[in-house]
């Protein structure tokens, strides 16, 4: 088994290293010059042979390779070309801000989708069903921020439940001390609970936007994998056994959780690249503004650093994913481990085989 | 009376309207009696073991008729009442084990589930009888195959399991849906040879449904024969097979090959095959 992981984590250092090229390839390539875009329009050549020394673009492309790959995997991503701020220390201090909605936002996406698959599957074809079908149609045509706004024009606007969708502070909060940057991680650090459920609370409104709009993809993973499974000769055995409905149910679901988890890394890389869209409406100050904004101005180091972390946080999801759904089948686990097919090992010689002829 | 089905018709709604797949179907199976139900693929065989313990799912659907067991009219129990009675008192094999048990759960963690279901406790002695039975299915060390998966095991065991978790609580009736027809010629037999060990000689009674007319010749006492839907011809199998009544009969029993030979057919007496001697394939 350890074999098996190491020869995972192997691949997925290979895959880091073609990522870094690509992130670096990509942005490279991209038309347009960072000098111009700092100095504007009428800079004359002097000043922006000044600034390409400065940021290093008069080097051979090779040169500026060579020397990325190295800084990216000492951990430095650079500096931003506008700010001077460190890409690093940026994305350190807003990552968690994205993902202290993010990840509970999906987990209530896939509690949701859950309960509204299981729903429709087992009353297929009839109105609970139909009326599910409506309604992933609805959620999946709307785009994120529409969600985002209803929500917030009911529950802010109308009835004044939710928070003020200022960012993750309030002004009377007072912010806990330094220590790693991160405003969530330093509340939960320095144990302000009242600072961590004040952010909790402005977080609500972007979970259950995020809950919503992917409940509607979890929900047709389930309903679909449900209603095959349903009618399978395996669920038929389950019944004919006299199992009780719920055991039957967990007998289906492990045929769904393959399906599922795969959903979920998808989900997760795709919302955190996405996540723009959501932080602008909450002014949340998360990774998503943050890179929206170094990409808009041609941001070079912010937006390799943005690609590269993205690209391998999603790479990792999958080679955590893969790793667990072979761990978690005893088919492929069997295979995995031993590198070839299980069976034989517990056959008796040949029972099943024809006699041979003497 | 250990099963009595009366004028079951079954329908199964489509997107042209509901077509009936049992038009009326009647039928008993004594006590100790095995029952053989024989008719082409979609005759509606399988239907009718799936109408009787209510296993159809959606767009199918039992329309009207009874089907008593032991007293109980179960069509009309509400289904945790014969939840109750389904893997108890009626045991099901399943035509392909390898998609009838659950790929992913140990096979004693199974046993386990059944026992539970039925309100009888997982415990020890539980986890030994099920030991037992694979062993009396003629499973090869039991108790390493009930600590591995399905997937590790060769289609002859894998279906022995089967047998085994049908039988785990002492069912009265055992309902078969072509319990051999996934397995190699070689390993029906002694598949077959087991089950009426463990069924009839056992004092149960058991409904097969198989296409084979060999297995009815040498396993069964009566023979329903189906086709497109209906019972065309009911009756004891030697005289089934030596006077057939309804032309159908008559051109399954010429399509078998080779000929069944009515009246008594040979009947191998089961032998315990010695495995070991076997020599080895691989």
């Amino acid at each position: 088994m350890i074999r098996y992981i190491a020869s995972r984590l192997a691949i997925a250092v290979g895959l880091l290293l073609g990522l870094m090229t690509l992130s670096f390839g990509l942005v490279s390539l991209l038309p347009g010059d960072p000098a111009v875009a700092l100095l504007g329009e009428y800079a004359t050549p002097a000043d922006i042979a000044r600034i390409h020394g400065e940021l290093g673009l008069d080097k051979p492309l090779w040169e500026r390779y060579v020397e990325y790959i190295g800084r990216t995997i000492s951990g430095d991503l650079g500096h931003s070309f506008f700010t001077g701020s460190s890409v690093s220390q940026e994305l350190w201090t807003r990552l968690p801000n994205t993902l202290v909605y993010l990840v509970p936002g999906l987990i209530l996406a896939l509690l949701l989708g859950l309960a509204m698959g299981t729903f429709a599957a087992y009353r297929s074809g009839r109105l609970p069903d139909k009326t599910f079908t409506a309604g992933v149609s609805v959620l999946m045509a709307m785009p994120e921020f529409v969600l985002a706004l209803l929500l917030l024009f009911v529950f802010y606007q109308q009835l004044h439940i939710a928070p003020a969708p200022l960012g993750m502070l309030s002004s009377s909060d007072i912010p806990p001390p330094k220590v790693t940057g991160s405003v969530v991680l330093d509340a939960v650090i320095a144990g302000k609970w009242k600072v961590f459920g004040s952010i909790f609370s402005r977080a609500v409104l972007p979970i259950v936007t995020m809950g919503l709009f992917f409940a509607a993809p979890f929900g047709k993973t389930v309903r679909t994998g449900l209603l095959q499974i349903l009618h399978s000769p395996q669920i038929e055995f389950a019944r004919a056994c006299g199992l009780r409905p719920f055991q039957v149910y967990r007998y289906a679901l492990s045929d769904v959780r393959a399906a599922l988890m795969t959903y979920m890394v998808l989900l997760f890389a795709a919302a955190l690249s996405g996540a723009a869209i959501v932080e602008s409406v909450f002014s949340w100050p998360g990774i998503g503004g943050w890179s929206l904004d170094g990409v808009l101005k041609g941001d070079m180091p912010v937006i390799q650093g943005f690609v590269f972390v993205m690209g391998a946080t999603s790479l990792l999801g999958y080679v955590v994913l893969d790793t667990l759904i072979t761990l978690l089948d005893p088919r492929a686990r069997a295979v995995a481990i031993r590198g070839r097919s299980s069976r034989s090992s517990l056959d008796t010689p040949s029972l099943d085989t024809p006699i041979p002829h003497q | 009376m250990s099963l009595k089905v009366n004028d079951l018709v079954t329908e199964f709604a489509t997107r042209r309207g509901v077509v009936e797949a049992l038009h009326g179907i009647s039928f008993e199976v004594g006590e100790n009696e095995v029952v053989g139900i024989v008719g082409e693929s979609g005759s509606g065989k399988s239907t009718v073991v799936r109408s009787v313990i209510r296993l159809l799912v959606p767009p199918g659907r039992v329309a009207s008729g009874t089907v008593e067991f032991a007293g109980r009219p179960l069509l009309e129990l509400r289904e945790s009442e014969l939840r109750a009675i389904r893997g108890k008192d009626i045991g099901f094999i399943a035509q392909n084990p390898f998609s009838a048990l659950n790929p992913v759960l140990r096979l004693e963690k199974q046993f386990a589930n059944i026992a539970k279901a039925h309100g009888v406790k997982a415990d020890d002695g539980a986890r030994r009888r099920a030991v037992d039975l694979l062993a009396a299915t003629g499973v090869s060390d039991p108790e390493r195959v009930i600590r591995g998966y399905a997937h590790e095991l060769s289609g002859g065991m894998a279906q022995r399991v089967v047998i085994a978790m049908a039988l785990y609580l002492n069912p009265r009736l055992v309902i078969a849906d072509e319990p051999t027809t996934a397995l190699d010629l070689t390993v029906q037999r002694q598949v077959l040879d087991t089950l009426r060990r463990l069924t009839v000689e056992s004092g149960r009674s058991m409904l097969i449904v198989t296409h084979d007319l060999g297995v009815v010749n040498a396993y069964c006492q009566r023979v329903l024969v189906m086709y497109k839907g209906s019972i065309v011809e009911q009756g004891r199998v030697a005289e089934v097979f030596t006077a057939p009544q309804h032309p159908y009969t008559a051109s399954l029993l010429s399509s078998a090959s080779p000929p069944i030979e009515p009246a008594e057919a040979e009947v191998v007496p089961s032998q315990p095959l010695e495995v070991a001697t076997w020599p080895s394939s691989k």
